[in-house]
């Protein structure tokens, strides 16, 4: 019963937004955030509650339901996201006149299908986990949908992610038919020997999970329904279902070692190629939202990075260096995304019009805290050192170098060349936020902004607090990189 | 006999999803679906899966085909179809692209070893077994069903009700 | 089962590639949404030759899950298409160019 605490505190939460709303009627339900957030921050501390007993897998539910560090830590960082999201979103929708309650309710039961995703060591519970969060983002991406940009972001959203499921479940059966059952510890004992079925069926489900990371080229769908959602849905999309899809990807490849050889290289060209075109594609943007939709597809090209160097290390008991450099990577990303988000969803006009970098000119004046919160990011996501993105991919790098030196043949140096080109070329189009925001004009005339109010401004400072902490070393608070490292680490272990 | 049967279905099956993707106007497509997805119930009979035959006769192509039907009746723009219009590069992708796929993996499942059809029990593919699978050992994956059905809800109400405040 | 398995699973590999097909050909947002459906319905077939070919219940009752999703998906589909059409009254995916891909 101690095992579904998390679920219990968002559905209930959920629950009480849908029964309120029933009795409010047509007024509109403002508590509904509110109750929303707390509903998944509690969530993220009963998550938190759990990490120490974790360290022992434990299972629940005939084996369904798999408690391990791994899925705890993807569900508290899906928690924190959702925690965040539904901090920014009333600003947003009463900006642009808007109280749905339904919104919040879609937003908990997305978390619970994340966490179900995540916290499960059989392949139908995970497939009807991912359904479930990618039902409600769906919706949730066109919640605005008085808007066309956000109905089509909706629809292609939908187009897309159904086309993706549709080759999950062929992929799922074709994997069912080389090993008999849907559970990844029977599915690792039976496929000892590589087969044309299993790898047919694993390169699918390769595919459709990498529709859902947006890995190129996959990824068509992802600028524009990152550009059209409403800005803390995407916010949100970009981090929590990344850090979800990935932990579940690496726990399928996970258990079907004796594919690892045939798929590394697979993985390894997508990565080049997700970097690569994500990045590349980012310098070219007039809209921030934008750039940052492609610098999302970027940096889900340096976790693929990490998943080549994981499936390349031989499989050993207990801790996995890629391992932990990836889901280090995904807590990093996940903070300093979430606080460039929460700046830009504060920065936005009530028509819904994108922002431009010229929109940003003096921004230092204008707001400083949010121009403050909005450089640490920016420095964080170009992986400056002292912030929590340059440990980050540092230690992508390190297991790439060691990979590159312990394997023959030049692959991962080709990996490890495309990591520092595109690292470069990231720093560019992140400075030019900076530069905009701290040496432009402020625009004539002024966009029209709504003032930003309290709770947002400490969600931002909380998040730069996070980001300073978790990676200006180990010296600060005594718990810096190195309690990060090692939170990553016995997720891993 | 069964191969007879197999042979209808399996081209009725196929034939008709070729029409469903071919036929210009939407609906024609959702009917000739109808068709394909009733040939398929009659292939799952013959693989002795009677329970997911009767589902997807009552609910595939009743209950969902309906919906889709009824949209499309709903929705159907008389003055211009656009329908008509097909994606050029799309068809550049299908035939270089996925005929080879479809073909490599035809070829993957023509050469693997697949087990000799193992005897099954009596109540094979019935609602009594299904049912005390799904409400057994399955119950986890039945309970976030749930939470899938109740976002779906959720997110129609959001998406399509008449007036929002 | 009467036949050869493999003939069955010829059979789901062609729908699913029928229904790759229409996906990437066709353009009516309808349609390209049945053409998933015959994707979805391509794998479920298939999942049922291996859950007769094992003998595994599990096989069948993911294959209710698939319905059951399939339900979910075209609801939350339809009532997007539908607000769409409200503020559009045209259903063609050359229309979504709001946002530039």
């Amino acid at each position: 019963m101690d095992l579904i605490y998390p679920y219990l505190a968002l559905v209930v939460a959920a629950s009480v937004i849908l029964v309120a709303k029933f009795r409010t009627g047509p007024k509109g339900f403002a508590e509904a955030g509110p109750i929303a957030a707390v509903g998944a921050a509690l969530a993220f501390g009963l998550c938190i509650l759990q990490w120490g007993k974790a360290a022992t897998p434990t299972t629940g539910f005939h084996g369904f339901l798999l408690i391990d560090r791994l899925g705890v830590l993807a569900s508290a960082l899906a928690c924190l996201a959702g925690a965040v999201t539904a901090v920014l979103l009333p600003h947003h929708l009463q900006r642009a006149g808007k109280d749905r309650a339904e919104v919040y309710v879609l937003l908990l039961l997305v978390i619970a299908g994340m966490m179900a995703m995540v916290q499960t060591d059989h392949l139908v519970g995970a497939f009807v986990g991912l359904e479930t969060l990618s039902v409600g983002l769906y919706a949730l991406s066109a919640a605005l949908r008085e808007r066309r940009a956000s109905v089509e972001a909706g629809l292609k959203y939908f187009l897309t992610g159904a086309f993706a499921s549709g080759i999950l479940v062929f992929g799922l059966a074709l994997v069912y038919g080389a090993a008999g059952s849907f559970s990844l510890p029977v599915i690792e004992a039976k496929l000892v020997e590589s087969s044309g079925l299993a790898l047919a069926g694993i390169l699918l489900l390769l595919v459709g999970f990498g529709f859902k990371l947006s890995a190129v080229p996959f990824h068509m769908w992802a600028p524009d329904v990152y550009e059209g959602a409403p800005t803390p849905i995407t916010g949100f999309m970009s981090t929590a279902v990344k850090v979800v899809a990935a932990t579940a990807l690496l726990r399928v490849l996970d258990a079907t070692p004796a594919f690892s050889g045939q798929i590394v290289e697979a993985v390894g060209w997508l990565a080049v190629l997700t970097v690569t075109v994500g990045n590349l594609s980012a310098l070219a943007q007039h809209s921030v939202k934008r750039m940052l939709a492609y610098s999302s597809i970027g940096h889900a090209g340096y976790l693929f990075l990490a998943f080549a160097a994981f499936l390349a290390t031989p499989d050993t008991a207990g801790f996995s260096a890629p391992l932990a450099a990836v889901m280090h990577y995904l807590i990093a990303y996940t903070i300093t995304n979430l606080g460039a988000f929460a700046v830009l969803s504060a920065l936005e006009t009530a028509d819904g019009r994108g922002l431009t970098f010229a929109d940003l000119g003096g921004l230092k004046s204008r707001s400083p805290v949010l121009a403050f919160t909005l450089l640490i990011m920016m420095l964080s996501l170009a992986s400056v050192p002292l912030t929590a993105g340059f440990l980050a991919k540092w230690n992508v790098f390190a297991v790439l170098v060691e990979r590159a030196r312990s394997s023959e043949g030049p692959f991962f140096w080709v990996l490890l060349v495309a990591l520092i080109l595109n690292s470069v070329i990231g720093l560019a189009y992140y400075l030019r936020v900076i530069s905009a925001m701290y040496m432009r004009p402020a625009p004539e005339p002024l966009p029209a902004t709504s003032p930003v109010s309290k709770v947002v401004m400490a969600v931002c400072i909380l998040l730069v607090i996070a980001v300073i902490w978790l990676g200006a070393g180990p010296n600060v608070l005594g718990m810096g990189a190195d309690g990060l490292f090692s939170i990553a680490r016995a997720a891993a272990g | 006999m069964h191969q007879v049967f197999f042979w209808i279905f399996a081209s009725v099956a196929v034939g008709a999803g070729l029409l469903a993707i071919t036929r210009k106007a939407a609906l024609h497509c959702a009917l000739s679906l109808v068709v394909s997805f009733v040939a398929l119930a009659g292939l799952y009979f013959q693989l002795k899966a009677p329970f997911p035959g009767i589902l997807q006769v009552m609910l595939y192509a009743g209950a969902i085909m309906v919906l889709v039907i009824f949209v499309i009746m709903f929705l159907n723009a008389p003055e211009e179809d656009p329908s008509e219009k097909i994606s050029k590069p799309g068809v550049i992708a299908s035939v270089f692209l996925l005929i080879p796929f479809a073909a490599l993996l035809i070829g993957v499942i023509l050469h693997s070893n697949l087990p000799v059809p193992a005897a099954v029990a009596p109540d094979f593919g019935t609602v009594a077994s299904i049912g005390t699978r799904l409400f057994g050992t399955w119950t986890w994956v039945f309970e976030v069903l749930s939470l899938l059905l109740l976002a779906a809800l959720v997110a129609a109400v959001l998406l399509a009700k008449k007036r929002l405040d | 089962m009467a036949n050869d398995p493999k003939a069955y699973l010829v059979v789901s590999v062609l729908l699913f590639a029928i229904g790759m097909a229409g996906f990437l050909i066709r353009k009516n947002l309808l349609i390209v949404f049945l053409s998933v459906e015959l994707m979805l319905n391509a794998g479920a077939l298939a999942i049922l030759v291996f859950a007769r070919l094992y003998g595994d219940t599990d096989g069948h009752v993911f294959f209710f899950l698939i319905l059951a999703l399939a339900a979910a998906e075209s609801a939350v589909g339809l009532s997007m298409v539908i607000a769409l059409y409200r503020l559009r009254h045209k259903l063609d995916t050359d229309d979504l160019v709001e946002l530039r891909g």
